[in-house]
């Protein structure tokens, strides 16, 4: 489970998220949806621990800044950066260590196959592009085999193929109990993966749904009926 | 902690293994020899130019080694500047079940390396050079390695890892530390204008007491003069307080709650740095890290278009600009003219015969050579893909993305050349030569980095381009110097003179022609 409880973070004068708070439950997927600048991204690196904040962050009821909650928590940024003289073979190694993670070799391969990579493990982290480094992000997130996992604009820069493999990891990861929490503003993208809604905008969160909630409608029409605009 | 040494592991084999396979690491591994060797072989004469070569020449060197350093290592780490993190640490270490603490000295590690090869130069240096017995420098090598990295390492990790100190705490310290530099600097002065006024005011300053009480900054120097010279009793009280202090911190930062609320200001540090390294590959220069560039509102009417484009939009980004097309080096050419015309006052018979003539054009060889790794606006052009989707001639295009600097250049060399040349009572043809001669090497030195660029490319990096670049730039200066010789030799300075101002500009045009393959297509750059 994830829970954030009356999350403010201001930069400087800026009130970049005021006293958000929200749960997403074992085993759904959450959804942040906003558009640019509606702070999703900070609360998402305020969960990773990345920013001072206001307020809390529950990870399997224990503060997200603490080494237990870290150990079983995954985080896949926007921007993804590689050790550039690591290989992507020696970025899961050092996942395997750095959490103590029990993937096996077997595991490891099929996660690499899935996401087209098992040809590019001897490939060092300056030699990948943007796509790829997204993908070894994803991987190395998944090598964890995390309880709690965030993703912040996970398909920006996949290619489709990739994007259909994480959707259905996403479900599956679901399936397995784990708590998912995708922040985006590509609404179409996450359509069918989602549990729970939270609609942001100018650092607040406006409304939120579950999808018993939201019955039938479109996703792209419940966000433009909260947020004002027009949908296409 | 084993994922941080992994890490560290994977990175320096994998480095080294690279390294070994480029057939450049052999070049510059054997020019850094050859300047070490070089350097190494002179320090003894160096040393005994300056008088330091003694235990006390030692100690004054490690001593203003100390303070220039540690003030400032201090304020870096107050303000969480002073760490180097990646934006992959940032990404893969931050995120991971590792105690913030740790994540600190995970990055200190470099710089224990780096202690630990400074200090075993010292040793070496100090017994080769300063007369200092073995077992004494083997004695400063051990404990001062342990004691100022131990102290250091845990005034960064207070510095940084406190989470009790308000952003108002951390400016008051900041302030107090730029006090008490300013004290010192205060004291320096008094000593070398009312008591002392030579070298030696640096050795008295050293060796006062008030100095050596200052926390921390004296108790080292204090600490260095007990171990390479002989105790007296105030050195051994402040070296006392020195290790004290450096377990009393040692102490209170492993006691020290830390959650990691530095990873905030050592992300956007890392993300600042990044960019600012990314300029620099690019030949920017960087000189407030972190700092958002702010710009004046400026206008500009475009008298033209294709090529002659790039010239405007080049000439409204210099509007925007605080200092128009004023730059750091128009404030090298205005000191280099009064350090010219001050040279001349001093020694008359520097306005004599060819030196007379020579001396500007000379300067004005120097700056451009010396500062020919400076890359300018033109440079970013060749990144951007809207040059090359212009439709006009690669030369057009070069001319125009260049024209700016070569009026640049015309400026610096008014300030460079008119202030020194009106003290010295040159012709007005010389004045104008000697502009015209500064703008034909800064454009020589321009169109020399373009065809680096259009030659080069990828092949070699920003070394081997700027080597490359120098060479070119040499070679050309060499080469007017020997024309403006012959002429003058067998006519007069002034046709000397001229003569090597058409050679200079001849060359630059084949230079320039040959660069603007550079801007046919993107993919050379």
């Amino acid at each position: 489970m994830l829970e954030i409880q009356n999350l403010s973070k201001k930069y400087r004068k800026v009130l970049a998220v005021d006293d958000v708070s929200f749960v997403v439950p074992d085993g759904k997927v959450g959804i942040l949806l906003g558009p640019n600048g509606a702070g999703k991204s900070t609360i998402i690196k305020s969960i990773a621990g990345l920013l001072r904040y206001q307020g809390g962050v529950g990870i399997q009821h224990m503060q997200a800044k603490s080494m237990d909650a870290k150990k079983i928590f995954g985080y896949v940024p926007e921007i993804p950066a590689m050790f550039e003289a690591l290989t992507v073979g020696e970025h899961i190694e050092y996942i395997r260590r750095a959490y103590k993670s029990d993937i096996t070799e077997e595991e490891v391969q099929e996660l690499m196959a899935r996401f087209e990579l098992d040809d590019k493990l001897d490939k060092m982290g300056n030699e990948l592009s943007k796509g790829m480094m997204q993908k070894v992000s994803i991987c190395c997130a998944l090598a964890i085999k995390p309880q709690v996992i965030l993703f912040d604009e996970p398909m920006i820069g996949l290619d489709p193929k990739a994007i259909k493999e994480l959707k259905l990891m996403i479900t599956e990861l679901s399936n397995k109990g784990v708590t998912v929490l995708i922040s985006t503003h590509m609404l179409d993208m996450v359509k069918e993966l989602w549990d729970v809604m939270f609609i942001m905008e100018k650092g607040k969160i406006l409304s939120s749904f579950t999808r018993e909630e939201a019955a039938d409608r479109d996703i792209e029409e419940l966000f433009f009926s909260i947020t004002g605009g027009k949908t296409s | 902690m084993s994922g941080l040494i992994y890490i560290y592991k994977r990175t320096f084999i994998n480095r080294l293994k690279k390294a070994l396979r480029k057939p450049v690491t052999y070049v510059y591994l054997a020019f850094g020899i050859i300047y070490l060797l070089m350097m190494f072989s002179g320090f003894g004469t160096m040393f005994s130019a300056w008088n330091l070569a003694s235990p006390q020449g030692l100690v004054t060197i490690l001593s203003v080694s100390v303070l220039f350093f540690l003030p400032t290592n201090m304020i870096t780490y107050a303000k969480r500047k002073g760490l180097l993190f990646l934006p992959s640490d940032v990404h893969f270490v931050f995120t991971s079940p590792v105690q913030p603490k740790l994540v600190l000295l995970y990055v200190q590690v470099k710089q224990f390396l780096i202690s630990f090869l400074v200090s075993g130069l010292f040793t070496w240096v100090g017994v080769s050079y300063f007369k200092i017995a073995v077992w004494k420098m083997i004695l400063y090598f051990l404990l001062s390695f342990i004691v100022e990295n131990v102290l250091e390492t845990s005034l960064m990790i207070f510095l940084y890892g406190n989470e009790r100190f308000s952003e108002k705490t951390v400016k008051a310290m900041c302030k107090s530390l730029y006090l008490m530099i300013g004290v010192l600097v205060l004291f320096a002065g008094y000593l070398y204008f009312v008591q002392e006024k030579s070298f030696t005011a640096v050795e008295v300053f050293l060796n006062h007491p008030f100095v050596q009480c200052v926390p921390i900054l004296g108790w080292n120097i204090a600490f260095i003069r007990l171990l390479i010279l002989e105790p007296t009793t105030l050195n051994v009280i402040c070296t006392v307080l020195y290790c004290l202090s450096a377990a009393g911190f040692l102490i209170t930062v492993v006691k020290m709650k830390c959650t990691g609320d530095y990873y905030e200001d050592a992300m956007k540090f890392a993300d600042d740095y990044q960019e600012a390294r990314n300029k620099q590959k690019k030949g920017e220069t960087t000189f407030r890290i972190g700092r958002m560039k702010k710009f004046k509102k400026a206008s500009v009417t475009y008298k033209g278009s294709y090529a002659k484009a790039i010239f405007y939009r080049q000439l409204l980004e210099y509007k925007k600009q605080r200092f128009f097309i004023f730059g750091s080096s128009t404030i090298v050419c205005l000191i280099a003219s009064i350090v010219i015309a001050y040279a001349v006052y001093q020694t008359p018979d520097m306005n004599t015969g060819m030196m007379k003539y020579f001396l500007l054009p000379g300067a004005g060889a120097y700056i451009t050579f010396m500062f020919s790794g400076y890359l300018t606006r033109w440079s970013k052009e060749l990144e951007n893909p809207y040059t090359f989707l212009i439709p006009d001639t690669p030369l057009r295009k070069l001319m125009y993305s260049t024209l700016i600097e070569h009026i640049r250049s015309l400026i610096d060399g008014c300030v460079l050349v008119i202030p020194a040349a009106v003290f010295m009572g040159l012709p007005l043809l010389n004045i104008i030569l000697a502009i015209f001669l500064y703008m034909c090497l800064q454009a020589n030195k321009l169109y020399f980095s373009v065809l680096s660029e259009a030659v080069l490319g990828d092949v070699l990096g920003n070394t081997g381009k700027t080597i490359l670049r120098m060479a070119g730039q040499m070679l050309m200066i060499t080469l007017a110097v020997i024309v403006a010789a012959a002429v003058s030799i067998f006519s007069n300075i002034t046709w000397g003179f001229l003569a090597m101002c058409i050679y200079a500009l001849v060359v630059t045009a084949f230079v320039a022609v040959g660069g603007s393959t550079a801007f046919s297509k993107m993919e050379v750059s």
